[in-house]
């Protein structure tokens, strides 16, 4: 048991196009506010020394730290508060359709393969689910096949029995139970262990 | 939980992205100041005219400073992104795989992802999905195994023209296993 070796990052383009644009909107945002912020505070800062008949700064550092730092504080809190709101609803966004494939993978795992492997139309994950899906028609389908075979096996056996029973079995019976072991052995060997 | 990822998973991803644009706000700081002569210069005046130059291009040299910055920052949170969302998309990619796999009766596999992917359990649910399978229809194998074994029995004793108890037993055996072939798969709901 290997675990896989992974080269290509870009995998689930949508999926992951879709994850990062969130993070990069925020990033961009987070620029726009800041330059705002900083624009006005230095630009009100500039004007407060400019009306003032007495100055006492020097450099540049005194004339536009202040405005600096409180600009990028400002927007590094509201960037955190956003950030972590982001994270919460992609958390959100993700969550439910896997549970419900959780839910499903759950029940084909109980041999269940009768209901379909199905999540909302606009949730993430729409290929996995239809992979499972498919996955579950495959199994089924195969299933479905055997227990034909078996029905037939079973009828077969069951004559064989009744003639036994009643001390006449045939040649004909038994090559015609044979015939349904090999029929029904072909659709199993159609699993590989 | 449906999306159950690596302890700290959520952490990292906020943290590596808040360091992100921290250093960005650094970067941003430091070009404020690089982009500005460092001294007002002596004396009220001197200090007056300077303002009045840094208010004239002001607006201007700050637009094209944040302007700029998400060249640098944008690549770095896309990479960042990339690499955490590799560890979502990587395994949802090989479950579908295996998936497909088992859909076409290949129940032999038993997927393992990277360490440090999410989705662990799927992973496990998918592996415990081909091994129940697996045991069934091994199961089924070896019921017809058994079958085709007391029915080789049963037609060489019909060959012969014996209907005594051996015929009997071998009928009886093979009832009993086409009756185990018939439990095993009435569990499963198609």
């Amino acid at each position: 048991m290997q675990a896989s070796r992974r080269r290509i990052y870009f995998i689930k383009k949508d999926f992951q196009s879709r994850f990062i644009l969130r993070f990069v909107a925020i990033a961009t945002v987070w620029a726009a506010i800041s330059s705002i912020l900083f624009a006005y505070l230095a630009k009100e800062r500039l004007a407060g020394i400019r009306y003032s008949s007495h100055v006492d700064i020097t450099t540049m550092r005194e004339l536009l730290l202040p405005a600096t730092v409180g600009a990028h504080a400002v927007s590094l809190l509201v960037f955190a508060g956003i950030l972590a709101y982001t994270i919460r609803a992609l958390w959100k966004r993700l969550d439910p359709p896997l549970r419900k494939i959780k839910n499903d993978l759950s029940m084909i795992a109980e041999c269940g393969l009768s209901e379909e492997c199905m999540i909302g139309k606009v949730d993430e994950f729409q290929d996995l689910a239809a992979d499972l899906d498919a996955m579950r028609t495959g199994l089924r389908e195969k299933m479905v096949r055997i227990k034909e075979r078996h029905r037939e096996l079973s009828n077969d056996a069951d004559a064989l029995g009744k003639s036994i029973q009643e001390g006449k079995p045939s040649a004909t019976q038994t090559a015609m139970l044979q015939s349904a072991v090999e029929k029904m052995k072909r659709d199993i060997d159609s699993f590989q262990c | 939980m449906g999306l159950t990822t690596h302890r700290h998973y959520r952490l990292f991803l906020y943290g590596g992205t808040f360091l992100i644009v921290l250093l960005g706000a650094v970067v941003a700081a430091c070009g404020i100041f690089w982009m500005f002569p460092p001294g007002l210069g002596e004396g009220y005046h001197a200090v007056q005219a300077s303002v009045r130059g840094v208010g004239k291009v002001l607006f201007w040299r700050i637009a094209l400073l944040y302007a700029v910055l998400p060249l640098f920052c944008v690549p770095a949170i896309v990479v960042l992104h990339l690499l955490y969302s590799h560890r979502i998309a990587g395994p949802v990619f090989r479950l579908s795989k295996e998936a497909a796999r088992i859909g076409r009766g290949d129940l032999t596999g038993s997927i393992k992802f990277r360490q440090k992917d999410n989705l662990m359990d799927m992973a496990d649910l998918l592996n415990g999905v081909a091994s129940q399978y697996r045991c069934r229809i091994n199961d089924l194998r070896d019921y017809l195994s058994v079958i085709e074994r007391d029915l080789q029995t049963a037609s060489n004793l019909v060959r012969q023209g014996r209907t005594g108890d051996s015929l009997r037993q071998a009928g009886e055996a093979i009832a009993k296993n086409v009756k185990n072939i018939d439990d095993s798969l009435s569990e499963i709901k198609t």
